[in-house]
Parts: C-alpha cells; structure tokens; sequence
C-alpha cells in the first residue's frame, strides 16, 4: 500500500468514527438509527484491514474479541427485556417493556429505553460486520 | 415535474441492471451492478426516506467490496456459452413464468391504492402514540425499538449467526498445520 | 398514470429472475439474486410514498407523513439480502477449490 494512503487514513479514522457513534446514541431525535451508524463504524474498521493488513489489525483487535463484544451486546439486550417482564410498571408486565422515565422531549434522555437498545444494536452490527470480513479475508486459495 | 424525475431515474436503472446481466467482464457488471443500487439511492431521496437511503447507501458499498474480493480470488472473467439447444427446458419454463408474472401482475395492479395515497391504517395509530406516549421524536426509531422490538433481537441474532456460518465454511482441516508451513 | 408505475418494480424482479435462470456463471447468479432484491425493496418504498408530506420526524406544526411502517422493517430485508450474499460468496470460494472453475455447466456433470 502506497505511503500517501496510509497518512491519509491515519487523519480519516477519528472524524469517521466519532460521526457514526454520533448517529447511533442521537438515534431517537435525528434521523438514523443503531443500525446505520453500526455500520458506519464497521466500514471504517474493514478499511483499516485493508490498508494496515491483517497482522496488523490482529494486534489491536482481534477477531476472538470482535464476537465477544457483539454476542454481550445481545446478552445484554436480552437481559433488559426481562428486566421489563419483572413489572416495574404496574400496567404493563411485558418482554421488553419500555419502563425508563421519558424525559422531556427532544431532550437527550428521553423515550425510555430507546436510547439503550440503539448503542447495543450499534455495537453488535459493527464488530459482527468486523468479525465476518475478517474472516472472509485472511482466507487464502491453495493454488 | 416530481414524476418526470422519478421516472428517468427508473428508466436509467433499468438500463443498468440489464448491462449489468449481459457483460461479459465480471468487474464491469459488479460496476453496473453498483450504478443500480446507488440509482436507488437518488430514487429513495425523492420518496422522502431517509433511515432507507443511509442503510441502502452503506451495505451497497459493503457488498461491492465483498465481491470484488472474491472476484480477485477466483476467475475474473465470464466465459461459459448459453445453454445449447438441447437444454431448452431451463429457458423456456422461466419464460412461461414470466409470462404469467406479467399477466397476473397487470391484474393485481389495479387493486393498489395510486401512487401517492398510501392506506397507513395501521401507522396512523403508531404515529398518534409515539407523540402522546413515548417522547421521541424519530418515529421510525421509536417503532423499531419500541413497538417492534422482537424484530431489532432477531436481526442481532441473524448477524451472530451469519458469522458462525461463515466461520463453517471457510474452515481449513488441521488450521495449525497451515499455520506452522 | 395511478398505478402504472409499480411496473417498474415487477421488471426489475423479472431481470434478475432472467439472470438466475439462464446464466451459467455463479457470480453472474449471484448478481441475478441481489437485483431480485432491490427490486422487492423498490416496491415497498414506492408503495409507502404520500405525496406533499414529510419525512417520518416530528415536527411541530406538520399534517403529512409518510408512512413509516415500511422504513423500519426494510433496513432488516437489505441486512438479510446481504448475509444471504455473504454465504453464497463463501460457499463459491469453496467450490471454485474443488473444481478450479466457477462455470455451473461443468460443476453439475457427473463424474465417471
């Protein structure tokens, strides 16, 4: 890979990334949501494996630890659904029940739990995506 | 003047994904294949869809560098002959069930509302509740996470799953062996 | 001029089903199943489209949306189209191993 580059996505990664978690903890007031803004984390991390190479992102973060993050996200999001089914809300007694407060509105924390459940999905989506190009590419044909 | 742009970006879509069909260089209909999925992008910016076109935008990319991937460890050029005229019955049952696609799906057209007008019975519902009840204020949001929050779990769950399929696949017999050479 | 323009989606299906059937390269047919795919997607925006509404935000003093409903389930339909893709791309890497060729016709035949 040609110098110009890797400079070039030394300065690119920080902006990148600060906009995609912006995109998903902002999920409930501007338009994008967990999903989205999970992928755009992923794809800046599949750049940095194709322009650094595989040693060098095995260091950093590797695959075994790109699963373990995604698979404790959806741990933990089933976990906040039973949490809900226990009744904090005499009315409602549900699997995934909205039971946080609502703050006011267009404020920050507001919509009970949706906030919550977008960083999980955000998370998961972006090492899960990390974690199966990983795979993909390391992948070498016998000739 | 709305109408006229949507349709020339339909008309320019079509176009593409025919070539992207008949090329004969797999990196050039991988190409056409791409005009298709961001002309979509430009369509979906006009029917006023914005979580769509950013979702849309992303895995479009996603899934042009997949394939180039793999189309630089396997062959890179496409050069099989049609099925000869003893293996007709391929081509022609998939013309009779286009010939019925088309006739049953000019019947069924007239029973969608027009262009414009949608039904919304059911979202008009959601939209009064996420005002009153649950204070966010991207509806869309609010509906997957809240209302349809089973679904967000069994995409989650899909990913995870995705990953173990691949993990299968692509398993080498004796990995240290290759490791160690 | 209502409803004729659903058309287009139909077509765009009819394409990729052209393409599955009668070529004989695999990652032409994967091409073919990813056009499928769009063409399911382009059906259900342009079904959910209100015409002098806005974006599904909330705004103060808005009348129209358009309908939301559609929005949230079709980021999960792209999500599945592509890890469909991705298994297929993988299942070729195997195959093209095995057989040093990705031409369907010769995959198929027996040996002996």
């Amino acid at each position: 890979m040609p110098r110009v580059i890797k400079i070039l996505t030394n300065y690119v990664i920080g902006p990148i990334i600060t906009f995609g978690v912006y995109i998903f903890i902002f999920g409930h007031l501007l338009p994008g949501e967990g999903f989205d803004g999970g992928m755009i984390v992923a794809s800046i991390l599949i750049l940095c494996i194709i322009v650094y190479g595989k040693d060098e992102m095995e260091k950093r973060i590797s695959v075994n630890t790109a699963v373990l993050i995604s698979v404790l996200s959806a741990i933990i999001f089933i976990i906040i659904g039973f949490v809900g089914m226990a009744g904090l809300r005499m009315e409602h007694k549900y699997f995934l029940d909205n039971f946080l407060p609502q703050g006011s509105f267009s404020h920050l924390f507001s919509g009970g739990i949706v906030p919550i459940l977008n960083i999980l999905v955000g998370f998961s989506v972006a090492f899960g995506f990390y974690a199966i190009f990983a795979y993909l590419s390391e992948y070498k044909t016998e000739e | 003047m709305f109408e006229i742009l949507i349709i020339v970006f339909l008309v320019f879509i079509l176009i593409a994904a025919v070539a992207a069909v008949e090329m004969k260089d797999l990196l050039s209909s991988i190409m056409a294949l791409s005009v298709v999925g961001f002309g979509l992008v430009i369509i979906f910016i006009f029917l006023a869809a914005p979580e769509v076109v950013s979702a849309q935008l992303i895995v479009e990319m996603l899934c042009f560098v997949s394939l180039v991937v793999v189309v630089n460890k396997t062959s890179k050029t496409d050069e099989t002959k049609l099925y000869s005229m003893r293996e007709i019955s391929p081509v022609s049952a998939g013309l009779f069930f286009a010939i019925i696609f088309i006739i049953f799906g000019l019947w069924g057209i007239k029973g969608l509302p027009p262009f414009g007008e949608p039904v919304m019975k059911v979202s008009s519902i959601y939209i009064q509740k996420v005002i009153s009840e649950i204070g966010a204020k991207n509806i869309v949001t609010a509906i997957l996470m809240d209302f349809r929050a089973f679904n967000t779990l069994i995409e989650v769950i899909l990913l995870i799953t995705l990953f173990v399929g691949v993990a299968t696949i692509l398993r080498k017999k004796g990995r240290k062996d290759a490791e160690s050479n | 001029m209502g409803t004729l323009i659903y058309i287009s989606s139909f077509l765009l299906f009819l394409i990729g089903l052209y393409c599955v059937v009668v070529k004989n390269n695999l990652i032409k047919i994967i091409i073919g199943i990813k056009i499928m795919g769009y063409g399911v997607c382009l059906f259900y925006i342009m079904i959910s489209y209100k015409s002098n509404a806005i974006a599904p935000i909330v705004l103060k003093d808005a009348k129209n949306y358009t309908d939301p409903y559609p929005h949230a389930i079709i980021p999960a339909i792209m999500a599945a189209s592509f890890a469909a893709m991705i298994l297929m791309l993988a299942t070729s890497i195997r195959l093209y191993e095995k057989h040093k060729t990705l031409d369907m016709s010769k995959i198929k035949e027996l040996k002996g």
